[in-house]
């Protein structure tokens, strides 16, 4: 068949373009960055930079498996605060706190949060969308009434994310850890079911997979994500604070969107959305070094979103649904 | 027996889509199920896939009884491998996880990556007779090698007991369509079963070894090869005598007929190196478009319909000329296009038959700034008599109608634009015989009355019968043209394989 032959090179061509495009903007704004202002990635303040990268980086990940298996985790935000909240609140003072313990026990709670809704979803067919809804709500109102002001962490193992540990600074260990595990787990062919169904829910029932418990595993591995967000976060503030949930899930959405993984499933994956993260941390950081009145500041963050989330769709054009 | 279906009923809501089926199928066998669209068939398929669950009735395979965790993975580890009328794929997802899709575990492949790519280009290789490059997203493909991935699909998990084949047929060109039916003897060589279904009598006739009619729901009757003419088979499946019963072809009338011209193309290109198309088409003219599949078939009539990338296709009205280079244009001009995949490109299944028909004409019910329902009704039911289409209420959802009747019902939605020519592609792929019938008196109605038809189909008997003439594509460009006179099966497949001698 002749048609055939004119598919060959197709594949790579369309999956790196997104890349691209998130890619090139992610070091325009970088180089941007180091004009207006050239101390922020040297060698003293790298650690801190990538330290407050890194809850961006975490949450837009977080987003990430939902979002492929065709769902959408709202609460992301609202559980990466949870996080941050329970170390503060719960482990640090009771003596749970050391690294070795916090750390399990966060990310079996994330993933413990992320398996509700996954549930909800599968079990009790709850449209992605108001789960993620109703998630967002409920775990920011049990954040709320675990902490109903900002508190004060006492001195802890996250402060040292801002500063190097061993040869590394700290944050890039936990922004590099859910990209590790995915690397781990594409070697399995559960990554590559998630995006059939995300691609195709009935499609992959048919064809015998257990659709139920995909959702469930994606949506406990973005709560695992957004767990580890909640470390960085604490490192970042050294507090707890319930109220800022919401605007980290917003973050993220826009972050996925920008890296190529459209809300609807199949498509996308992790680095994107690490690009997309680091796209938008280069903006915010931009319009906090440009005069900009604080009161325009989300104004004008918010126009820039959407117009480079705009380029990104037009310069790399989804699948074409029917083409032939 | 290997499969034994007893007293099985299932309905959705009001609709009993299955009321009393049973049968049996031997080790070894392709039993055949024919029916017409809504007798059951799909139904019957989807319970004994394990995507749905019957209300009543027993299915055994090898004697065990099929029990409450009756599911498609359950089915298939029972040896259940089915391949669906929808062809289901995962469009973002490569040819090659499109393929292996649901065979392994969650953590754990059953075969290697080496493996799995070997035995994908096998099985596609053994369908087409050369692989499409497997890491390209199945999406890029055309409906007919998705189709065939979806058959791949069911092929790599070598079916151990049976294979179902849902209207696999339906997309298919004929040389992959034999290279199915020689992988499908294989099959029942090798004891496995193959439950048959196709709308193609010929296709049923060439590998049934027995046929189950199903009316409505029920199961009719079972026949052996040596009984199972078509004549009989249409017999029991409707009442009707024939294919073309009230549609017989006058053809000397109708070469007379075409009237002055309506619509020219010239110098279209449909690939950089294929040889440009001038074409012409009269008022009242019936216009096959025919070629196996991929040949520039379906890229000429997009090119009708205002997508010409090269060359000019004008519209021609008292004398008055017009370029026609949109869609949107086409269809200012009196030209309307029925698309081919029904699903994606026709139906609003989420809204009812009423609003799916009034899509093209949405203002036409208004008086005083108001829609009134019973003006879009009562239009609508004018069509439905000259469609003959079957619905109950015009307000149920289209998707509770067979696909024989949402059919009838986008055609119905056109030809309230009350168009100058009609195009459409494959119009009766996959909808049952009367429901055929009813589209091919109505083409010629509408000939007679001076509108200009160019109809792709893949179903050879069609064309012959119903077209005034038909254009058999090739590598992307016009390879033959048949007067009636001259249209004969033979003369098509030649001309299909590039054969000059069919060209009389």
């Amino acid at each position: 068949m002749r048609s055939l032959s004119s598919l060959r090179g197709m594949a790579a061509e369309q999956r790196s373009r997104t890349y691209i495009f998130t890619g090139v903007l992610a070091a325009v704004l970088f180089v941007v960055n180091l004009i207006k202002d050239p101390g922020f990635v040297s060698g003293g303040t790298l650690p801190q930079t990538l330290a407050n990268l890194a809850p961006f980086a975490l949450v837009a990940m977080a987003t990430v498996p939902s979002v492929v298996s065709g769902g959408l985790d709202f609460s992301i935000g609202p559980t990466l605060s949870l996080s941050n909240i329970f170390l503060v609140v719960v482990l640090l003072p009771t003596g749970l706190g050391a690294p070795v313990l916090a750390i399990p026990i966060l990310l079996c709670l994330g993933a413990a949060t992320g398996a509700l809704s996954g549930m909800a979803i599968s079990l009790l067919r709850v449209p992605a969308i108001i789960t993620g809804l109703c998630a967002l709500f409920v775990i920011s109102g049990i954040n709320q009434q675990v902490l109903a002001t900002p508190q004060e962490a006492p001195s802890n193992w996250t402060d040292h994310l801002l500063g190097q540990i061993g040869p590394v600074p700290g944050a890039l260990l936990l922004i590099a850890a859910p990209p590790i595990l995915w690397l781990l787990l594409r070697r399995t062919p559960l990554i590559t079911t998630m995006f059939s169904v995300g691609a195709s829910a009935p499609t992959a029932f048919a064809s015998g997979v257990n659709v139920a418990t995909v959702r469930v595993i994606a949506y406990a591995l973005g709560g695992m994500f957004a767990a580890l967000g909640g470390i960085a976060l604490t490192g970042v503030l050294h507090s707890a604070d319930s109220t800022i949930g919401l605007r980290y899930s917003l973050i993220a959405i826009a972050a996925v969107s920008l890296g190529g993984t459209p809300i609807g499933g199949g498509r996308g994956g992790l680095a994107g959305a690490l690009l997309g993260a680091t796209s938008i941390f280069l903006i915010q950081n931009l319009l906090l070094t440009i005069d900009i009145p604080p009161q325009w500041l989300d104004v004008v963050y918010g126009a820039v979103l959407v117009i480079a989330v705009v380029l990104s769709t037009r310069i790399a054009p989804r699948g074409i649904e029917g083409a032939a | 027996m290997l499969l034994a279906v007893e007293g099985l009923a299932k309905a959705f809501g009001q609709t009993k889509a299955l009321r009393d089926c049973s049968f049996s199928v031997r080790r070894g066998e392709v039993h055949a199920i024919v029916g017409e669209n809504g007798s059951g068939k799909s139904t019957l398929v989807k319970i004994l896939a394990g995507v749905h669950r019957p209300d009543q009735g027993t299915v055994r395979i090898a004697d065990i009884p099929i029990d409450h965790t009756h599911s498609p993975r359950t089915m298939l580890a029972r040896g259940v491998v089915p391949v669906f009328q929808e062809t289901l794929v995962a469009p973002s997802q490569s040819i090659l996880d499109n393929i292996w899709m649901g065979s392994d575990g969650l953590f754990r492949h059953r075969f290697s990556k080496r493996e799995k790519r070997d035995l994908a280009q096998a099985a596609l290789i053994d369908l087409l007779g050369e692989a499409p490059p497997l890491d390209v997203p199945i999406e890029r493909l055309p409906l007919s090698l998705r189709q065939v991935c979806g058959i791949a699909r069911a092929l790599v998990r070598k079916p151990r007991d049976i294979l179902i084949l849902d209207e696999s047929t339906s997309a298919l060109d004929v040389a992959t369509r034999d290279r199915l039916f020689a992988i499908v003897r294989e099959q029942t060589a090798g004891q496995a079963s193959v439950i048959f279904i196709s709308h193609r009598m010929d296709e049923i006739e060439e590998i049934a070894d027995r046929a189950t009619v199903l009316r409505t729901g029920s199961s009719v009757a079972t026949l052996d090869r040596d009984e199972a003419t078509p004549a009989r088979l249409v017999r029991l499946m409707s009442g009707a005598e024939n294919l073309t019963e009230g549609a017989e072809p006058d053809r000397g009338m109708r070469v007379k007929r075409a009237g002055g011209t309506v619509l020219e193309g010239h110098d279209i290109v449909l690939r950089p190196d294929a040889a440009p198309i001038d074409f012409k088409l009269g008022a009242g003219e019936l216009v096959g478009l025919a070629g196996l599949e991929g040949h520039g078939q379906d890229a000429f009539l997009s090119a009708l319909w205002g997508g010409a990338s090269s060359g000019e296709v004008i519209y021609v009205k008292d004398g008055n000329s017009t370029v026609v280079r949109s869609s949107a244009k086409a269809r200012d001009l009196g030209m309307v296009y029925v698309a081919r995949d029904r699903r994606s490109e026709s139906l609003f299944p989420t809204l009812s038959i009423r609003d799916n028909f009034a899509a093209a004409t949405p203002a036409e019910d208004r008086r005083a700034g108001i829609l009134w329902r019973s003006r879009t009704d009562r239009r609508l039911a004018h069509f439905r008599e000259q469609l003959s289409i079957k619905l109950g209420s015009a307000g149920l959802p289209i998707t509770t109608l067979s696909g024989g009747n949402q059919q009838k019902v986008v055609i119905a939605r056109w030809l309230a634009v009350d168009p100058t020519i009609l195009l459409l592609n494959d119009p009766t792929r996959g909808i049952d015989l009367n429901a055929k019938r009813d589209v091919y008196k109505l083409l010629r109605t509408l000939a007679e009355e001076g509108v200009a038809v160019v109809m792709l189909s893949t179903e050879l008997d069609e064309l012959i019968e119903l077209m005034d003439r038909v254009l058999v594509f090739r590598e992307g460009t016009l390879f033959a043209e048949f007067a009636s006179t001259s249209l004969s099966r033979a003369s098509l497949v030649s001309g299909f394989f590039g054969q000059e001698d069919g060209d009389a």
